[in-house]
Order: C-alpha cells, then sequence, then structure tokens
C-alpha cells in the first residue's frame, strides 16, 4: 500500500521534472482523443440519420418477387403448410400473385410488426401545362404508415386530406417543385393509355432525392384504375421490432413464404460501405494524431530516464526492486494517458454538443439542416483504448530500459 | 576502545556480515581485470572498519560485493545469516533496504524531494513505520546531522556538506545492520569531511551499527577501529 503509492510519488516529481514535454504530450492526447470522438459522432451520426431516413422511406425489409419451384419440397415448419425449396436454381416471378395470402403469412413472424402492400407503376404526371414522369404508389394509408414515416415527412397540406379524397395525390417536393405545384392543385396521370384526374392533398419531403423527385402516392384502389393492374400487388413492405435482424428475418421469410425477401442492410448494401468507410478511415487518420503524441510521450521518458539514471541508481541501492522501477515508469505514462482520456472525453462531448448546433444544409441522401451526431459510449471506449494501448507501449519500453540499469554499473561511473 | 589500526574487536561483538575468498573479474575478453584475488573480512556490530589504498586497486568493487549491489566470482558473502555472494537481483535488493545503508562520493539526493521526503524514500519501501512515524524519524535523523531546520528545504537547494549530511541520515534511515561509505567525503572540503566523518563515527558507534569506509584520507582512516590496506586486489600488511 504504502510502496504502491510512494511509486506513483516519485512518478510525478520525475513527470514534473519534464513539464513542457509532458504537457505537449498530454496535448496531443487530448486532441487525439477528442478529435476521434467527435469524427466518429458525426461519421456515426450521419450514418444512423440515414439509416433512420431509408428506414423510414423504404422500411426494413420488402417481400416481392414469387419464387418459382423448379424441385421438389419440403414443409419448413411443421403444421403451417409452407414449404421451402430444396433446389439452388430457382427463377423469379415478378410481383405478388395473392398479396392477402403473403401478407398473413409474414405477419405471422414474430419479429414483424406491421406489413403493407404496395402497389408500384409509371405514369406521366400533367399539371400547370408541364409534364413530367413519375412513378405512382398505390397504398392503404393506414396501413403504410405502420411501415413508414410518411406522417413525419409532410410538408405542406396534411394526411387527412388525402385520407379523405379517393383520388387524392402525395406529391414529393422536388416533383412538386418542378411542376410549380401546390396543395389542392389537379393533376393529370396518364398510364397504360387512359388518364386519370387527381387533386393534390399534400407535398412529402424525405430528403433522398430520388424518392422525392418522382414517387406519388395514391390509394390503392385508384393505383389499380390508373395501371390497370385488379390483382396482386409489386410488394410487401414489412416493419420489424429489430431492424437490426433484418437480414436473418428476410432469409426466413424467404425460406417459408417463397417470395424474394429483400433486408434494408442488402438494400442500401453501396451507402452503407460509404458510411463505414468513411468512419474507418477517419478513425485511423485521427488515430495517428494519438500515435504521434504517443512517439512524443516515448521519446520524453526516455529522456527521463537518461536524465535520473542516477535517482534510479540510488533507488535501487536502497532497496527499491526492477519491478518498482518500472512501475515508476509506467505510473508517469498512465498519468499523462489517464488525465488525456478523461479531458479528451470532456472536450469531446462538448465539441460534439457544439457541433450538433451548427446549421448545415443536406439534401441528397436525407434531409438535415443541422450537423448530425451520434451520441454512442463505444466511440468514447474506443477512443480509450486505443489510446491506452499506444500510450502503454510507448512507456513500457522506457520503463524496461530503466528497470534494467545495474545500480552498481552506474554508481561506478560516478565516482573518481 | 581503542582508537587506531589493527584493533581487536571488543569482546562481546557480534559479526554482522562476512566476506570470504571473495573474487572479482570485471570487463570481458582480452580486457578482462582479476580486481580481487581472494578477499576477506569480518564486520562487526559497533566498530568502523576503512580501506585505504591506492586509486584502482580494488576498494570500490569489494564495497558494492558487500552491499550486495554486485555479485561475486568467487567466495562468499554472509549476512543475516544467509550467504549472498550470488544471489538474485530481488533478494538482494530487498536485503539491502532491510540492512544496507550507502553514502557515495556524490550524494544522489532526489533533487525533487525535500530533505526529510528522501530520507522517507528507504523507509517508505521498507514500509514498518506509517507515514506520520516516517516523518517523525527522517526529522529526528535530521536533527542528529544538524539540519533539523532544513528538513522542508529541496534537496538541490542545499550546501554540498549539507546534502551529504541528508546522505548519511538517508543511509541510516532503516536502522540497517551496516553502513557502506565509499569515499564519502571525497568531494568535500577540510571542514565539511571533518564533521560528515564524524557524524558517520558518532551514530555508528551510538547505534551499534558496523560501518566500511573507503577513503584516501589517512587521517580519518587512522580514526577508525580498524584500518585495511589494500593493494592489487589484496589486503596487505
Ligand atoms: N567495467 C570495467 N571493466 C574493466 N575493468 C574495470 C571496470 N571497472 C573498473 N575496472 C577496474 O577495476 C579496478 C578496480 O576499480 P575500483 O574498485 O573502482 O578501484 P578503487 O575504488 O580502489 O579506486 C580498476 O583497476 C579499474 O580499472
Ligand atoms: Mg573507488
Amino acid at each position: 500500500m504504502a510502496r504502491k503509492s510512494t511509486n506513483f510519488l516519485i512518478a510525478l516529481r520525475f513527470l514534473l521534472s519534464r513539464k513542457r514535454a509532458m504537457l505537449m504530450s498530454l496535448a496531443g492526447i487530448v486532441f487525439g482523443v477528442t478529435f476521434f470522438i467527435v469524427t466518429q459522432a458525426q461519421t456515426s451520426g450521419f450514418e444512423q440519420f440515414f439509416i433512420r431516413t431509408m428506414l423510414g422511406v423504404n422500411g426494413a425489409l420488402r417481400v416481392e418477387d414469387r419464387i418459382q419451384q423448379t424441385m421438389r419440397s419440403m414443409e419448413a415448419e411443421r403444421g403451417t403448410g409452407f414449404a421451402i425449396s430444396m433446389d439452388d436454381s430457382v427463377e423469379y416471378i415478378e410481383g405478388v400473385e395473392h398479396p392477402d395470402e403473403l401478407e398473413s403469412a409474414v405477419a405471422r413472424f414474430r419479429e414483424v410488426v406491421s406489413v403493407a402492400q404496395v402497389l408500384r407503376g409509371s405514369a406521366e404526371i400533367k399539371g400547370n401545362f408541364r409534364e413530367m414522369f413519375c412513378k405512382p404508389y398505390g397504398i392503404n394509408l393506414e396501413q403504410f404508415l405502420g411501415v413508414s414515416d410518411l406522417d413525419e415527412q409532410i410538408l405542406y397540406g396534411d394526411l387527412d386530406r388525402f385520407r379523405n379524397n379517393p383520388q387524392g395525390l402525395l406529391v414529393g417536393i422536388k416533383l412538386a417543385q418542378r411542376l410549380q405545384l401546390e396543395v389542392g392543385d389537379p393533376v393529370l396521370l396518364e398510364a397504360a393509355g387512359s388518364n386519370e384526374r387527381f387533386r393534390v392533398s399534400g407535398i412529402y419531403e424525405t430528403g433522398i432525392e430520388q424518392v422525392d423527385k418522382e414517387r406519388v402516392f395514391l390509394h390503392m384502389p385508384a393505383a389499380r384504375t390508373l395501371l390497370k393492374k385488379p390483382f396482386g400487388v409489386s410488394y410487401l413492405q414489412v416493419n420489424l421490432l429489430d431492424h437490426e435482424r433484418a437480414p436473418e428475418v428476410a432469409e426466413r421469410i424467404e425460406r417459408v413464404v417463397m417470395h424474394g425477401s429483400m433486408s434494408w442492410q442488402e438494400r442500401e448494401k453501396t451507402w452503407l460501405q460509404v458510411f463505414r468507410a468513411l468512419r474507418v478511415s477517419s478513425a485511423i487518420t485521427v488515430s495517428s494524431i494519438i500515435l504521434i503524441s504517443g512517439l512524443g510521450m516515448f521519446n520524453t521518458l526516455v529522456m527521463i530516464v537518461m536524465e535520473k539514471t542516477k535517482e534510479i541508481a540510488i533507488l535501487r541501492s536502497m532497496g527499491y526492486q526492477q519491478r518498482d522501477v518500472r512501475r515508476i515508469f509506467l505510473w508517469q505514462g498512465f498519468t499523462v494517458l489517464s488525465l488525456g482520456v478523461v479531458l479528451g472525453c470532456i472536450l469531446a462531448a462538448g465539441a460534439t454538443y457544439a457541433i450538433s448546433r451548427l446549421p448545415i444544409r443536406i439534401r441528397g441522401i436525407f434531409s438535415t439542416d443541422s450537423f448530425v451526431v451520434h451520441w454512442s459510449w463505444t466511440h468514447y471506449v474506443a477512443a480509450a483504448l486505443i489510446a491506452t494501448v499506444i500510450v502503454m507501449v510507448a512507456s513500457y519500453f522506457p520503463a524496461r530500459r530503466a528497470a534494467r540499469l545495474e545500480p552498481g554499473d552506474i554508481i561506478r561511473g560516478t565516482s573518481g | 576502545m581503542s582508537v587506531g589500526s589493527e584493533a581487536s574487536p571488543p569482546a562481546g561483538s557480534r559479526s554482522v556480515l562476512q566476506g570470504k575468498g571473495i573474487h572479482k573479474y570485471l570487463g570481458s575478453g582480452e580486457r578482462q581485470v582479476h580486481v580481487l584475488r581472494g578477499v576477506s573480512l569480518d564486520l562487526r556490530e559497533g566498530r568502523m572498519v576503512s580501506i585505504v589504498g591506492p586509486s584502482g586497486c580494488g576498494k570500490s568493487t569489494l564495497l558494492y560485493l558487500l552491499g550486495l549491489l554486485d555479485r561475486v566470482d568467487g567466495g562468499e558473502i554472509h549476512l543475516a545469516d544467509r550467504e549472498m555472494g550470488a544471489a538474485g537481483d530481488y533478494q538482494r535488493t530487498q536485503l539491502r533496504n532491510e540492512h544496507i545503508g550507502f553514502v557515495f562520493q556524490f550524494h544522489f539526493l532526489l533533487a525533487e524531494f525535500t530533505a526529510a521526503e528522501n530520507l522517507m524514500l528507504p523507509m517508505r519501501k521498507l514500509a514498518r513505520w506509517g507515514e506520520e512515524e516516517m516523518h517523525e524519524r527522517a526529522v529526528e535523523l535530521l536533527r542528529e546531522v544538524g539540519l533539523a531546520e532544513k528538513s522542508e528545504r529541496r534537496a538541490n537547494q542545499l550546501s554540498g556538506g549539507e546534502q551529504q549530511r541528508v546522505a548519511v541520515a538517508r543511509a541510516l534511515a532503516n536502522e540497517p545492520s551496516v553502513v557502506f561509505a565509499d569515499e564519502p567525503t571525497g568531494n568535500l572540503d577540510v571542514k565539511n569531511s571533518s564533521m560528515v566523518f564524524d557524524l558517520l563515527n558518532r551514530l555508528c558507534h551510538e547505534r551499534g551499527q558496523a560501518a566500511l569506509l573507503v577513503t584516501h584520507n589517512q587521517n580519518l582512516a587512522g580514526r577508525c577501529d580498524e584500518v585495511l590496506t589494500m593493494q592489487d586486489g589484496l589486503f596487505v600488511g
């Protein structure tokens, strides 16, 4: 007990003998840790925000094209009546032919919260003497609200207006801007050679450019008439209890209901990879700041070992063990490390908060008017771990060198 | 108690440390030197032994071996009823802490610590006394060397003579069985030399500690209980 605190005490005094060099290393660690956490909070903030946006638009998974059974099949779950294919070479048949049956089959999975049928097509939209391409999405509103954030995406007009008008239409903000449409305006949709009249009940914004510039929502019966598709739907949009488990659930659904099923992770693979690459590369870049301060730390400690050889020799001669000397130097590293990590984390939390208040307008893959940050303790732990590994490795070698000094040799060298 | 050379140990004085037939080689290869060629000596409670001899004859080497700072190449060293001549580093270090005090030519105080704190360093390692008791002991020892009023002063704010007196007090901090002093007055003027020597002499006799003093100062050597003369790695005369 007494001994432990003595090693620490000696470590502190040795540290203070090299105040400026130590403060430099400390500053390096503080800033390294801060930058690490802040960049992680930002990159993962945008990533999380993208995921949330995308889940709110397209749901956790989609069940679409039917799988043609070409080979023998067997019952998947006893008594359920569902069959799974035993063959790898399967054919997909576009769309869902029997949506109600499929919907109730999918809804039976424990992880599934809600299911919505969607009928998709393409059309020309005409309004204000202009004409543009669009993609009509036929939905049952109440059902679709269970698998999307459509209610939160409405910018102008409102959902009640849509709900109460069988020929109501929800138009994306980009499309509305191009056609100079306002709520209440009449539009004409032309598909499969016929025209149907609609009225704009609301204008929405998802932030996803591709969606906002071409997707229009209409009621399922109106969509069936417009697209001349009296039966079937294009796909089922599914919402899950835990969207992280989507790939696994998708796979099980696909096996059981014999329809191609795709999780959001698979669907958005490209973007997710971009975000991951961004996160990892910023982590590596910023870690180099910590690495450099680790090198500084190494330098300073080596310097202290050289300056203090006589002191080390006398400590050894009066009974301090090799491991005491080693600990004296490890304590120095650990002290600077702890201070650096604590200060870095505090600074990082402040900076993260400040950044979340910074205005920035982003549209394209999501919509935000300020920096998006993601608060996660894992960023703090990761920063602390990286700093610990670097600083303790940087301290270990000088400490070992100090411990191996032979007191006799040093003292012999100082006497005449 | 007789003062002078070749005094025989007083009856009842217990032997604390014995060296028997000690050999030591230094350097390696062609430059290897047979520094000690079978040296024996006996250190007893309350007796101060001095070693004199020409520079390079092996005095310091012997002192480091007896003080368990180095390992013998031949022979034995008995301390605390154990043979320690070739013991491992951990064990030798532990015995140094408990049984041995050093005073070197250079004071080796830790500059960042006060005089009292310097004295407490060996005590902290020994962990025999509590914090307050250690401090009291330190101040008491500093009083013995005439530095009680400077106990809270940083080591580097003391004069050379004062620093060496602190070093003497530090050597005695753990109540060692043996004190080794290697030319402790080598860097001091005449006045400070005799002050430091008197301190060592008085404290060792008062406390019944054995002491081994290496010195070039014939006058000081002559005031010890016993004077050994070394030449080419052997005691002569
Ligand atoms: N590392 C070494 N390698 C070879 N010889 C050494 C080494 N260190 C000391 N010596 C030699 O050992 C002898 C004894 O040295 P030392 O014990 O310091 O002498 P003293 O203290 O009596 O002046 C000297 O001749 C010195 O040159
Ligand atoms: Mg010498």
